[in-house]
C-alpha cells in the first residue's frame, strides 16, 4: 500500500488526539467521582439519575412532614396528658364535695380550687404550638378556641377541621384534633342519658346517673314521685313513668324503695333518700355539652349556700352528674390520646419506611452513577501508557527520511 | 551517423530530466498542500528517423505531465466530507443542549423539586407567613429557571442563524470561485490542449469546501467545465455561471431562517431538501433537536402553570377569597399562530390549550383547502382534523382554535402553530402577596354538636369553583346549605340563606334543670302531678330542638327526602338528584332523626391546609402526555432525549469520521505525495540528467575529435 507522508503524519495524529480525547474523559470522571457528568454518556442511565434524586427529595420532605407532625402531636399529647390530670383532680373534688361533712364553708374552698381547676383546662384548650397557632381550634388557626363570653359561658371559635399532613407517597396523617371534638363533643348525663332534677324538688331523692339496659330509645320521660295518701306517713311513696307526649309508660301507683332499681325502656336507674310526691326527675337523652359549662355549673352548685334536705339533695344530684361528667370526659381525653398515640407510632413507622427507601434508592443511584474507582483508575494508566507509546512511535517514524541520506 | 542526432538526443534527454525533476520538486513543494494530487511527468520515446541501418531513436520527450487522480475517489471524498460535517454540525449544537441540560444545578428539577418543596412547607405550616413567603421565592426561582433555560435555547437559535447566514455567504463565494475556475480550466485547455492539473486540482477543493457547507452533486461538462447542483436540482454552479443562496426569515416565523435559492424566477425555499453540510446539520438540529426541546419545556411550563392554576382557584386565600390565577395564564397566552405572509385572506386565528395532558410538543400547519380547514402536526406529518368553521376543539391534541379576528379566508392561506414555544419564556408568578397563596378549602362542614348520632361529614374533593354557589357573593357561598335527617334513613338538603341555623353555644346550653323551674314554674309542676306530665314535652332541651327543626323546616328544600344507607355512607354533592355545585360531599356513620350538618364557606379557616396539600401532589400527579408523565419525569424524558440524540450523533459522527478518515487515506494512497518516494525519483531524475549531460558532453568531445581532425 502507498502512503503518503502527510497522511502518514495525520494518522498519528489522530491517533493521539483520540488517546488524549479518551484520557481527559477518564480523568474528568476520576476526578468527578461519577460516571456520567452529561446525559449523553449513558441517556438510560441519566434519565434513570434525574428520577432517583426526585425519590430521594420526596422522601426528605415526607421525613420533614413527618417532623413537624410529630412536633405537632407531642403538644397535643402533652395538653392531653394535662387536661386527663385536671379531670381526675375535678374528680376527686366532686367526691369530697359529695360528702355529708362538708360545710357551705369548705365547699367554697373546694369551689375556689375547681375554679383555679376550670382556668387551668382553658389554658390547656388554648395552647398555640411554636408558631403561635392554636391547638385546637381546627381550621381556624389564629383564632383562639374558647372565650368567654358575656354571659360567662365559653364559645368556641374554631371549627371541626384537620389538618392533613402527607408523610408517604400514599400516606397522610392528622396533625390536630379539634377542640371542639376533645372539650365540646362531651355528652353529657352517663353518656346515653341523663337524669335531671326539677328545681322544685322537696324531697331528698338523689338520682343515680343510671346505666343502659337495653335498648334506650332517646325518648324523654318524666319520673313522677306520689304517695296514695299523703297524710300517712307509713304510706309508701309511689312513682309513675311518662314520656312527653304523655303516653303512660309504668302507672301511677309503682311502689317506690330506696336503692331499688327502676327500669323502663331500656333505662336503669335508682334513687336515694325520700323522693317528695309531686318531685319529679326528667331523663333525656344525653346531648354535647362542652366541659367548661359542666365545671362552671359544678362551681356555682358548690357556692350556693345549702341547708334544707332538698337543698343538698339537689346538689348531691349535681355532683353526682359532674363525677359521671369527668368520667366521660376522661374516657374522651383517653380515646382522642390513645388516637394521638397512635399516629405518632405511625410516624415512627413511616419514617423507618421513609428512611429505608432512601438508603435502597441511595444504592440504586450509586451503582447508577457513582464511578469504580479501581477500574477507573487502571483504565487511566492504560490510556496513559497508550498515549505515550504513540506519542514514541511517532518521534521514531518522523525521524527517518531518504532525504538525510541525500 | 550524424554527430548532432546525438546531440539532439542527449539534448532532448536533459530537458525530459529536468521537467521531471521540476515536477518532483512541485510535489515535493505541495506535499503538505491540501487537495494536491501528485504529478507525474509522461515520457515517451521520440520518432525514430528512418535510416539505412533502421529506425534510429531520436531522444525523449515529455508527453504530458498529469495528475494522479481517481474521479471516484475525490467524489466518494466529497460526500463522505458533507456527511461528515454535517453531523459535526448537529453534533456541535446538540451537545450544547446537552450540557445546558446535563448542569444538575441549573436544570429544571431541581427548581421543580425545590418549588413542590416549599409547597409541602406550606401545607405543613399554612397560616405562616414565612412558609407562604418561601412558596413564592421559589415559584420566582421556578420562573427564573424556565426563563434561563428557554434564553439558552433562544440563543442557541440566533446562534444557528448567525451560522446559517455566515455559511451561506461562504456558498455564494464558494459558487464564484468555482465557477471562475470552470472558466480558468477551459481557457488553460483551449491555450495548452492539456490539462490544468493544480486549476482542476484546486477545483476539486473548491466543490469539497462547498461540500462541507451544503449537499451538492456535479456534472462534468465534455469542455471540462463542472455543474454544480443543490437543494432539488437548483444550479448553484453552470459553467462559468454562479448563483446564490440567502437565508430569508420563514414565512411563518421570522425568528427561523429558511434557505432560499435565488434564481432568475424568484426565491425557491430550499431548506426541506438541506440534507448534508454544515447547512443540514444545523437545520437538521433545529428541527430535531431545538424546536422538540424548546417546545418540551413550554410543555411542562404550561402543564404546571395550568394544573397549579386550576387547583389554585378550587382553593381560599388568608383574605377568604378564592384563589386567583398563580401563574400567568400560559395555557391562553402562549400559543402563537403565525399566519403566512403569502396568506390572501385576513383571518387571524386564536390557539388554546384546553388539556395539557393531551398536549404534545409539535408545532402545526393550519392550511385552508378545498373549503376545509386542515390542521398538520408537523411532527409526524399527520393530518389530526379537518372541520369547516371555527371554532374547533382538538380534543386528541388538546388545543382548540377559534377566530381571533378578520373573516376572509382563501384557498391556500395557511397558518403555523406554535402551541408551546414561548411557553416557558412567559411563565411568570402572578401571584405577589403571600396573603393571596391559596391554601385552604374555601368549604367547611360542621356536625351540630346536638346532634345525637354519631354520623360524620367530610369534603371529599372540590372539583369546581366557577359555579355560582362560589360566585354570586365573595367570602362566602350562595347558598351555604343544611343536611337534615328526617330520620335515620332519609335527609334533605335544605339552604340556609335566609335564617342561618346557629350552633347551640354554650351560652344558650343553661343547666337544664335550672331552665325547668324557669320554663315550668309551680304550676306545670303541680299540673304534671296532677295530670301524668303532659308538659314534660316542653323540658327545654327538647323544646329548643324542635324549635331548631322549625326553623329548619322554614328554609327552602333543595333536595329531599334523600335515602340514607349507614353501611355505606351517602354522597351529598353532586346530589342524588344530580345537583353539582363542584363540591364532594359524603356523610358517613350512623345518624339520627333531626341531625343536622352545615355546609359553609371556610371563613379564617386559615390553618386548613387541604388545598395546600391538593397542589403538594401535583408534583407526583402524572398530569401530562397522556397521563403517563409527572413533571419532573417529562423533564428527565426530555434529558434523556437530548442525551440519546446526542449520543447518537456522537458514534455516528465517529463512524462517519472513520470513514471520512479511509476516504481520505483512499485517495492520498493514489493522490498523496510520499517524500521517501520523491527523493527516489529526485535521484532517478538526476542520475538521468547526469546521464544525458555525459552524452551531451560525449557528443560535444566527438564533435570536437572532428573538428580537431579537419584542423589540421
Amino acid at each position: 500500500m502507498r502512503i503518503s507522508t502527510s497522511q502518514m503524519q495525520q494518522v498519528a495524529i489522530n491517533s493521539m488526539l483520540e488517546q488524549q480525547s479518551k484520557l481527559s474523559k477518564v480523568q474528568e470522571q476520576v476526578a468527578t467521582g461519577k460516571k456520567i457528568s452529561k446525559p449523553s454518556d449513558d441517556p438510560v442511565a441519566a434519565s434513570k439519575v434525574v428520577k432517583l434524586n426526585d425519590i430521594i427529595k420526596t422522601a426528605d420532605q415526607y421525613q420533614a412532614n413527618i417532623t413537624s407532625a410529630r412536633a405537632r402531636l407531642s403538644l397535643e399529647e402533652t395538653a392531653l396528658a394535662d387536661t386527663g390530670n385536671v379531670y381526675h383532680r375535678i374528680r376527686e373534688l366532686a367526691i369530697q364535695a359529695n360528702n355529708a361533712t362538708q360545710t357551705n364553708e369548705t365547699r367554697s374552698f373546694i369551689a375556689e380550687e375547681s375554679e383555679q381547676l376550670l382556668e387551668e383546662l382553658v389554658a390547656l384548650a388554648n395552647a398555640t404550638d411554636s408558631n403561635g397557632e392554636f391547638l385546637f381550634s381546627g381550621n381556624k388557626g389564629k383564632f383562639k378556641p374558647f372565650a368567654k363570653n358575656a354571659a360567662g359561658a365559653y364559645d368556641y371559635h374554631g371549627d371541626d377541621g384537620q389538618r392533613m399532613l402527607q408523610i408517604g407517597p400514599k400516606r397522610q396523617i392528622a396533625i390536630n384534633d379539634s377542640g371542639s371534638d376533645v372539650f365540646r363533643e362531651i355528652r353529657d348525663g352517663n353518656g346515653t342519658f341523663t337524669i335531671l332534677e326539677s328545681k322544685l324538688n322537696k324531697g331528698s331523692g338523689v338520682a343515680d346517673p343510671g346505666a343502659v339496659s337495653g335498648q334506650y330509645d332517646l325518648g324523654t320521660y318524666a319520673i313522677i314521685f306520689d304517695k296514695k295518701d299523703s297524710i300517712d306517713p307509713n304510706e309508701p311513696t309511689t312513682f309513675s313513668v311518662v314520656d312527653d307526649k304523655g303516653n303512660v309508660i309504668l302507672p301511677p301507683g309503682q311502689i317506690f324503695n330506696e336503692g331499688n332499681a327502676i327500669e323502663f325502656q331500656g333505662i336503669h336507674t335508682f334513687f336515694k333518700g325520700q323522693p317528695e310526691p309531686g318531685d319529679f326527675f326528667v331523663v333525656r337523652p344525653s346531648f354535647n355539652q362542652d366541659i367548661f359549662t359542666t365545671l362552671g355549673g359544678f362551681v356555682d352548685a358548690l357556692r350556693v349556700g345549702r341547708g334544707s334536705e332538698a337543698d343538698m339533695a339537689e346538689l348531691n344530684n349535681i355532683v353526682n352528674r359532674v363525677i359521671v361528667a369527668m368520667d366521660v370526659a376522661l374516657g374522651k381525653t383517653l380515646e382522642v390520646r390513645a388516637n394521638v398515640g397512635a399516629r405518632l407510632n405511625a410516624l415512627d413507622s413511616q419514617e423507618n419506611i421513609n428512611e429505608s427507601v432512601k438508603v435502597q434508592v441511595r444504592k440504586i443511584l450509586s451503582e447508577v452513577e457513582d464511578l469504580d474507582y479501581a477500574q477507573a483508575v487502571s483504565e487511566l494508566n492504560l490510556k496513559l501508557t497508550g498515549l505515550q507509546a504513540s506519542q514514541k512511535a511517532f518521534t521514531r517514524v518522523q525521524d527517518i527520511s531518504l532525504f538525510d541520506y541525500l | 551517423m550524424a554527430s548532432g542526432d546525438l546531440l539532439g538526443v542527449s539534448a532532448s534527454g536533459v530537458v525530459a530530466a529536468q521537467r521531471a525533476m521540476t515536477t518532483t520538486g512541485h510535489n515535493i513543494a505541495n506535499a503538505s498542500t491540501p487537495g494536491y494530487s501528485r504529478q507525474r511527468v509522461e515520457m515517451e520515446t521520440q520518432v525514430p528517423q528512418a535510416s539505412g541501418n533502421g529506425m534510429v531513436g531520436t531522444g525523449v520527450l515529455v508527453d504530458n505531465i498529469s495528475r494522479v487522480y481517481d474521479e471516484f475517489l475525490v467524489s466518494e471524498l466529497r460526500d463522505t466530507t458533507s456527511l461528515n460535517k454535517y453531523l459535526d454540525a448537529s453534533y456541535r449544537f446538540t451537545s450544547q443542549v446537552d450540557d445546558i441540560l446535563a448542569d444538575p444545578e441549573a436544570g429544571l428539577s431541581p427548581a421543580i423539586s425545590d418549588f413542590f418543596k416549599s409547597v409541602n412547607g406550606l401545607a405543613n405550616d399554612p397560616s405562616s407567613s414565612a412558609a407562604r413567603q418561601v412558596v413564592l421565592s421559589n415559584s420566582r426561582n421556578l420562573s427564573d429557571r424556565f426563563a434561563y433555560l428557554n434564553d439558552r435555547f433562544e440563543s442557541l437559535r440566533e446562534a444557528t442563524n448567525k451560522d446559517i447566514r455566515a455559511t451561506v455567504g461562504e456558498v455564494n463565494e464558494l459558487s464564484k470561485a468555482i465557477a471562475e475556475t470552470n472558466m480558468a480550466i477551459v481557457r488553460s485547455r483551449e491555450l495548452t490542449s492539456k490539462p490544468a492539473n493544480d486549476l482542476l486540482d484546486q477545483r476539486d477543493r473548491l466543490v469539497q469546501t462547498l461540500a462541507e457547507k451544503i449537499n451538492l452533486r456535479t456534472t462534468l461538462q465534455d469542455d471540462g467545465r463542472m455543474n454544480v447542483f443543490i437543494g432539488n436540482g437548483q444550479t448553484l454552479v453552470v459553467g462559468d455561471v454562479a448563483s446564490k443562496i440567502d437565508a430569508v426569515p420563514n414565512e411563518h416565523d421570522p425568528s427561523t431562517f429558511d434557505i432560499v435559492f435565488v434564481g432568475a424566477g424568484g426565491n425557491t425555499v430550499i431548506t426541506q431538501f438541506l440534507t448534508g453540510g454544515e447547512l443540514g446539520g444545523i437545520n437538521q438540529f433545529r428541527s430535531e433537536v431545538l424546536d422538540p426541546a424548546q417546545n418540551e419545556l413550554g410543555r411542562i411550563a404550561i402543564g404546571i402553570a395550568k394544573t397549579f392554576n386550576d387547583q389554585h382557584k378550587l382553593g381560599m386565600n388568608l383574605k377568604n377569597l378564592l384563589g386567583d390565577n398563580f401563574f400567568s395564564e400560559i395555557d391562553h397566552d402562549a400559543p402563537l399562530t403565525l399566519p403566512s405572509i403569502h396568506n390572501k385572506g385576513d383571518q387571524q386565528i386564536k390557539v388554546d390549550i384546553t388539556d395539557p395532558d393531551k398536549l404534545t410538543t409539535s408545532n402545526y400547519q393550519l392550511s385552508f383547502l378545498q373549503g376545509k380547514y386542515e390542521l398538520l402536526r408537523l411532527e409526524d406529518a399527520k393530518v389530526v382534523a379537518r372541520f369547516d368553521k371555527l371554532p374547533q376543539t382538538v380534543e386528541t391534541d388538546g388545543i382548540r382554535l377559534q377566530l381571533k379576528e378578520g373573516s376572509s379566508i382563501v384557498q391556500n392561506d395557511r397558518f403555523l402553530i406554535q402551541p408551546t414555544r414561548r411557553a416557558a419564556e412567559m411563565f411568570n408568578l402572578e401571584i405577589h402577596d403571600v396573603a393571596e397563596i391559596a391554601a385552604s378549602s374555601p368549604i367547611r362542614v360542621e356536625a351540630d354538636i346536638d346532634n345525637l348520632g354519631d354520623a360524620q361529614i367530610n369534603v371529599s374533593q372540590v372539583t369546581n369553583t366557577s359555579n355560582e354557589t362560589f360566585k354570586s357573593a365573595q367570602g362566602q357561598l350562595s347558598p351555604p346549605y343544611v343536611v337534615r335527617f328526617l330520620d335515620s334513613q332519609n335527609f334533605e338538603i335544605l339552604d340556609n340563606s335566609g335564617k342561618p341555623v346557629k350552633v347551640r353555644m354554650s351560652a344558650e346550653a343553661d343547666d337544664p334543670a335550672i331552665d325547668l323551674k324557669k320554663h315550668q314554674g309551680e304550676t306545670h309542676a303541680t299540673e304534671i302531678s296532677e295530670t301524668g306530665g303532659r308538659v314534660i314535652s316542653e323540658t327545654p332541651a327538647r323544646h329548643e330542638r324542635d324549635e331548631k327543626l322549625k326553623s329548619v323546616d322554614a328554609l327552602g328544600v333543595i333536595e329531599g327526602p334523600i335515602a340514607y344507607n349507614a353501611q355505606t355512607g351517602v354522597q351529598v354533592f353532586p346530589t342524588a338528584g344530580g345537583i353539582d355545585r363542584g363540591i364532594q360531599i359524603k356523610v358517613t356513620g350512623e345518624p339520627k332523626a333531626g341531625d343536622t350538618f352545615r355546609i359553609e364557606f371556610n371563613r379564617d379557616g386559615t390553618s386548613d391546609n387541604s388545598n395546600a396539600l391538593a397542589l403538594a401532589e401535583l408534583q407526583t400527579k402524572p398530569a401530562l402526555m397522556g397521563g403517563t408523565s409527572d413533571y419532573a419525569q417529562t423533564y428527565g424524558q426530555l434529558v434523556s432525549r437530548v442525551g440519546s440524540k446526542t449520543h447518537e450523533l456522537d458514534i455516528n459522527r465517529q463512524a462517519q469520521k472513520l470513514l471520512l478518515d479511509q476516504a481520505i487515506q483512499s485517495r492520498e494512497e493514489i493522490s498523496g505525495v510520499n517524500l521517501d518516494e520523491e527523493a527516489a525519483e529526485l535521484i532517478r531524475y538526476q542520475n538521468l540528467y547526469q546521464a544525458n549531460a555525459q552524452v551531451l558532453s560525449a557528443a560535444n568531445q566527438t564533435f570536437q575529435v572532428l573538428l580537431d581532425a579537419f584542423r589540421r
